[in-house]
C-alpha cells in the first residue's frame, strides 16, 4: 500500500485494527502492514518467484567460514550456504541423509563409509566429488586452519576415496559421536578452489547449500538469493532472504510492529506485548541452550564438593525462571533437553534451605564466605538472576559482590582463563550427549572449555567409555550416570532450559529454526 | 596566516599520533581478543593458536605497534580483523551515512536555536523566555539514546510516519535516504539545539546592551536592522566556538544513536571495533575521527576573521 492511500484511510480514522477484521470479513488479502522504509507491504513481497524474506540477524556474523566462525550470528547465515555430510533429522534427532545419500559403519566402529548423492554441484557449477570431502576434513586437520572441529578427527587414521562417489573414514579408535558430528556445520564440505581464492572467500564464500550470498555489509545485511543449481528439486522456496542487523532489541520489535522485517528473535520481556499486535504471530521455540551458574572448582571454597552442593540447595529456581525469563523456558537438573534419547530423569535437587545451612556447617563454613560473581549485563537474563542469587545465597552468609564485565572480557578472562569464582552463562547442547558433555566436564579439557576446571575421575571414565563405545543401550546407562554426577558434584547449575521466542509477521510460514540454533530457511515461503 | 596554518597543522598531526598511540595501548590494555569474538564458544586451544598467529596476535606489541604506523605511513590501514575488507573502504564507506546525519542534526539545531535564542532574548524575562529556558533545560537533560526510543515508538511504530531505523542512501533515493534521517538527527540535535539556544540567547543579551547598540538605535534604525545587522553577528562568535567543540559531540552521540536506529555509520563502526577487539579498523575509525575534529576546530578559528575583523592570525 502506498503512502498516499496509507494517509487517506488514516483520515477517515479506521484504526489498524477495524481495517484489518473489515479486510478479513470481506476476504481481502490483508493489506495493512505499511512498510515505512519502501512505502510497500512485507506482503506485497510474496510474489511468484518466492519474494523476499527478511530477517534480525541480531548482529554481525563474525565471520563466514563455517570451519572457523563459531557465533550464532555466522550460523544463521552459515546454514543457508553450506552442506554437510549427513543432516539431523528435526523428528528423530537422528542423523540422516544429505550431501551421502548412504552410510555404513564396520562392526568394530573403526571404519565408516559414505557413498556420495551424485549430481550435486557447488553454487559456482562445479561437480561435488569425494575428493572435496578429503580436501575438507584434511583443512579441519591442518593445524595451520583455525578450525574449531579439529576434535572429531584426532583419531582418524586415513581418509580414502575409491571413487569420485565414496569416501571411507578410518578411525584408530571408535568415535561414537561422529555421524552427529558431521551433521554439524563446523564439518561442512567445501570447494577447495573458492577456499583458496582467500579476497572473495573471506566476504561471501560459496558452498553446495540452497542460498548464496549476494552480499554482505557490515552493520547493515547480509543479502541471499536462490542457488538455481541446488540439488533439492523445488527447493528454496524464496527466491531472496536478507539478514539486516539490528542489534538493538527494541528496535528489531519496532521493526517487526511496523512490518519493515518479516522475523526476528524476541526478548522474554517483549512477548506479551509483542503478541497482541496485528498481524505478528511469536513462536516459542525449544532451544537447545541451557542457562547456568557456575563456580571454579578449582579455587577454594568451590573446591569443597558440600560447598557446591548447598549452593546446589541454597536457592529456588522458580524465582529466577519468573523474573529473569518471565515464565518461559523448563526448569531441568541436567541440560540435555526433553525429546533427547540420552536425557536421564536425575532426582535429588529441590530448594531446601536446612539442608543447605547444614552442608556449609559441616563443609566448615558456617559463617560463610564472600565472593565475586561475573556477570555479562547485556545478555538479559543475568543481572536478574545474578540478583535473585545473591539474595537467597546470603541466607547462607555467602555475601556475593557482582561485577558487571562485557563479553569479549568475559570469554578471555572467565571461559578461556578461568578467572573467576562465581559466573553464569548459556551453553548450547548437542544432540551426542559426547558432545555436550566431554568438552565441559572432562579433565583432560582443563584449560579448554572446562571453564569450572571440573575434575573428576569417575566422571573421566565414563565420559572416555561413552566415547569409544558403539552400543546404544550401554552408551544410555553411561551417560545417565554421567548425569547424575553433573548433577550432584560438578560446578555447572543449570538454571532451566530457555526457550527462544521468534516475533514473525503472519504471511511467514514454515519458519524452521530446529533446538540446536540452526536456521533452515529452504522450506519457508510467504504467503 | 600561512604560518599560523602550517603551525596549526604540526599541532593537528601531533595530536592525531598522540590519540592514535593512547588508543593502541588502551586496546591492548583492555582483556579479550578478536579471536574470542571469531570462535566463540566452540574455540579449542589449537585454534586459537592457529588464529592468534594468521591475525599477527602472537607478535610483541610494539612490533604490532610500529609495522601498523608503517603501513598507515605507506597509506594502507590494514584490514579488519573481522571482515577481512580494507580499513579504509569500510571507513569511507561509513562517512556518507554518518556525515549527513551530523549536518542534518548541525542544521535542526540551527533551525531552532537561531530564532529560539533570538526571541528569548529579545523578550528577557516574559513568559517567552521562560518556555524557551525550560524547553532548553528539557532538552539538556533528555539523553539522546531514550528520546531515539520514543521517537521509534510515536513517530514509527505509533503513526507509521517514518521508518524505525534502516539506512538509504540519500544519493540513490533522495526522499527515502531523508525519511530515514529525520528520526535520528532530532534524536541527535536536540541537546546541540538546547546548549545552542542557551548560548546565543546569553550573548545576545550581552551584545543588546552594548554601546554600539545604543547608537545604531540613537542613530534611527529599525530593530530588525539592529538586532539582524549589528548584534546577531557579533552575538554568532561565541556560538560559532560552541558548534566546533560540538562537533566532536555529535560524533560521539551518533556512537549511540546509530547503534539504536541500525544505521550503519562510523559510530556503529567504532563501537563494534570496541566490542570485536578489531584493532586495525578502530585505530583506522580513531585516526578519522581526530581528524575530523581537527579540521572542524581549524575551520572554526577561521571564521572567526571573517566574523570579526579585529581577531587576525598574523
Amino acid at each position: 500500500m502506498s503512502t498516499p492511500e496509507l494517509n487517506k484511510l488514516r483520515t477517515i480514522e479506521l484504526d489498524r485494527r477495524k481495517l484489518l477484521l473489515g479486510a478479513l470479513a470481506s476476504g481481502a488479502v490483508l493489506p495493512i502492514a505499511y512498510n515505512s522504509a519502501t512505502g510497500a507491504s512485507v506482503y506485497a513481497q510474496a510474489s511468484e518467484d518466492g519474494g523476499t524474506l527478511i530477517f534480525n540477524n541480531g548482529t554481525n556474523p563474525s565471520g563466514l567460514d563455517p570451519h572457523i566462525a563459531g557465533a550464532v550470528a555466522s550460523w544463521y547465515v552459515m546454514d543457508q550456504v553450506f552442506d554437510r555430510l549427513l543432516r539431523l533429522d528435526p523428528e528423530t534427532s537422528e542423523p540422516g541423509p544429505s550431501l551421502a545419500e548412504s552410510y555404513e559403519v564396520s562392526e568394530d566402529g573403526l571404519t565408516y563409509t559414505f557413498n556420495l548423492r551424485s549430481g550435486v554441484t557447488f553454487s559456482n557449477g562445479r561437480e561435488l566429488t569425494s575428493d572435496d570431502v578429503k580436501w575438507s576434513f584434511e583443512r579441519i586437520m591442518d593445524p595451520e586452519v583455525p578450525a574449531v572441529a579439529k576434535g572429531y578427527f584426532s583419531a582418524l587414521d586415513s581418509i580414502e576415496t575409491p571413487d569420485a562417489s565414496t569416501v571411507i573414514l578410518n578411525y584408530t579408535e571408535p568415535f561414537a559421536p561422529l555421524l552427529l558430528a558431521l551433521c554439524r556445520l563446523e564439518t561442512s564440505i567445501l570447494p577447495q578452489e573458492a577456499v583458496e581464492d582467500t579476497a572473495t572467500w573471506e566476504v561471501a564464500p560459496i558452498g553446495s547449500g540452497p542460498f548464496i550470498i549476494e552480499s554482505n555489509v557490515k552493520d547493515q545485511s547480509v543479502v541471499l538469493v536462490r542457488n538455481e543449481n541446488y540439488w533439492e528439486e523445488g527447493l528454496p522456496y524464496l527466491a531472496r532472504v536478507e539478514h539486516r542487523i539490528i542489534p538493538q532489541a527494541e528496535t528489531a520489535v519496532a521493526n517487526i510492529r511496523t512490518g519493515d522485517i518479516h522475523g526476528t528473535e524476541v526478548a522474554a520481556k517483549d512477548i506479551e506485548s509483542l503478541a497482541d499486535n496485528e498481524g505478528v504471530n511469536v513462536e516459542l521455540l525449544t532451544s537447545s541452550l541451557w542457562p547456568h551458574l557456575s563456580v571454579n572448582t578449582s579455587v577454594a571454597p568451590f573446591d569443597n564438593l558440600q560447598v557446591r552442593q548447598a549452593i546446589r540447595c541454597g536457592f529456588n529456581r522458580d524465582d529466577i525462571m519468573q523474573a529473569a525469563f518471565y515464565g518461559t523456558g523448563m526448569i531441568s537438573n541436567t541440560m540435555l533437553p526433553e525429546g533427547n534419547p540420552y536425557r536421564a530423569e536425575v532426582d535429588g535437587w529441590a530448594y531446601d534451605p536446612d539442608r543447605a545451612k547444614q552442608l556449609m556447617a559441616d563443609a566448615g563454613y558456617a559463617d560463610g564466605f564472600s565472593v565475586t560473581m561475573r556477570i555479562v549485563p547485556a545478555v538479559a537474563w543475568e543481572p536478574a538472576a545474578a540478583q535473585i542469587i545473591q539474595a537467597y545465597l546470603s541466607e547462607l552468609n555467602i555475601n556475593i559482590e557482582i561485577e558487571q564485565i562485557e563479553s569479549t572480557t568475559w570469554f578471555s578472562e572467565v571461559f578461556t582463563n578461568s578467572e573467576f569464582e562465581m559466573s553464569m552463562t548459556a551453553h548450547s547442547s548437542k544432540v551426542d550427549p559426547d558432545l555436550s558433555m566431554l568438552d565441559i566436564l572432562h579433565s583432560g579439557e582443563l584449560g579448554t572449555k572446562n571453564y569450572t576446571r571440573f575434575s573428576d575421575p569417575e566422571m573421566d571414565e565414563l565420559l572416555d567409555q561413552g566415547r569409544g563405545s558403539t552400543n546404544p543401550d550401554e552408551r544410555m546407562e553411561t551417560y545417565a550416570k554421567a548425569q547424575e554426577i553433573f548433577v550432584d558434584r560438578s560446578g555447572y547449575f543449570v538454571l532451566n532450559l530457555q526457550e527462544q521466542a521468534w516475533g514473525l509477521r503472519d504471511n511467514v510460514q514454515d519458519f524452521t529454526m530446529l533446538p540446536w540454533s540452526e536456521l533452515r530457511w529452504k522450506e519457508t515461503q510467504l504467503s | 596566516m600561512l604560518a599560523y596554518l602550517i603551525r596549526r597543522l604540526i599541532f593537528a598531526l601531533v595530536v592525531i599520533v598522540g590519540v592514535a598511540t593512547i588508543s593502541f595501548a588502551l586496546l591492548h590494555l583492555i582483556p579479550g581478543s578478536p579471536v574470542d569474538a571469531i570462535l566463540g564458544t566452540e574455540s579449542t586451544p589449537e585454534a586459537r593458536v592457529a588464529l592468534e598467529h594468521q591475525l599477527g596476535l602472537d607478535r610483541p606489541v610494539l612490533v604490532q605497534y610500529v609495522s601498523w604506523w608503517g603501513n598507515v605511513l605507506r597509506g594502507d590501514l590494514g584490514s579488519s580483523v573481522m571482515t577481512k575488507q580494507p580499513v579504509g573502504k569500510l571507513i569511507s564507506e561509513r562517512l556518507p551515512v554518518t556525515l549527513p546525519l551530523a549536518l542534518f542534526s548541525m542544521l535542526i539545531a540551527l533551525l531552532i536555536a537561531v530564532p529560539a535564542g533570538i526571541v528569548s532574548a529579545l523578550r528577557r524575562n516574559t513568559w517567552i523566555d521562560g518556555l524557551v529556558s525550560v524547553i532548553a533545560f528539557a532538552g539538556l537533560s533528555i539523553p539522546g539514546f531514550w528520546l531515539g526510543t520514543l521517537l521509534i515508538l510515536g513517530f514509527s511504530v505509533h503513526w507509521q510516519i517514518f521508518p524505525p531505523g534502516g539506512y538509504v542512501s540519500i544519493l540513490d533515493d533522495p526522499i527515502s535516504g531523508l525519511r530515514h534521517l529525520v528520526l535520528p538527527a532530532i534524536a541527535l540535535g536536540t541537546t546541540f539545539a538546547a546548549v545552542l539556544t542557551r548560548m546565543i540567547r546569553s550573548s545576545m543579551l550581552e551584545v543588546l546592551g552594548a554601546d554600539y547598540i545604543r547608537t545604531a538605535r540613537a542613530k534611527g534604525q529599525t530593530e530588525q536592522r539592529v538586532v539582524v545587522g549589528h548584534a546577531l553577528r557579533n552575538a554568532l562568535i561565541p556560538a560559532v566556538t560552541i558548534i566546533g567543540v560540538q562537533v566532536g559531540i555529535l560524533l560521539s552521540g551518533a556512537l549511540i544513536i546509530e547503534q539504536i536506529f541500525s544505521l550503519p555509520g562510523i559510530g556503529r563502526l567504532t563501537v563494534q571495533a570496541v566490542l570485536d577487539r578489531d584493532i586495525p579498523l578502530l585505530q583506522g575509525c580513531i585516526i578519522v575521527i581526530a581528524l575530523i575534529f581537527v579540521i572542524v576546530n581549524l575551520v572554526t578559528d577561521l571564521i572567526y576573521v571573517y566574523l570579526d575583523p579585529r581577531i587576525s592570525y598574523q
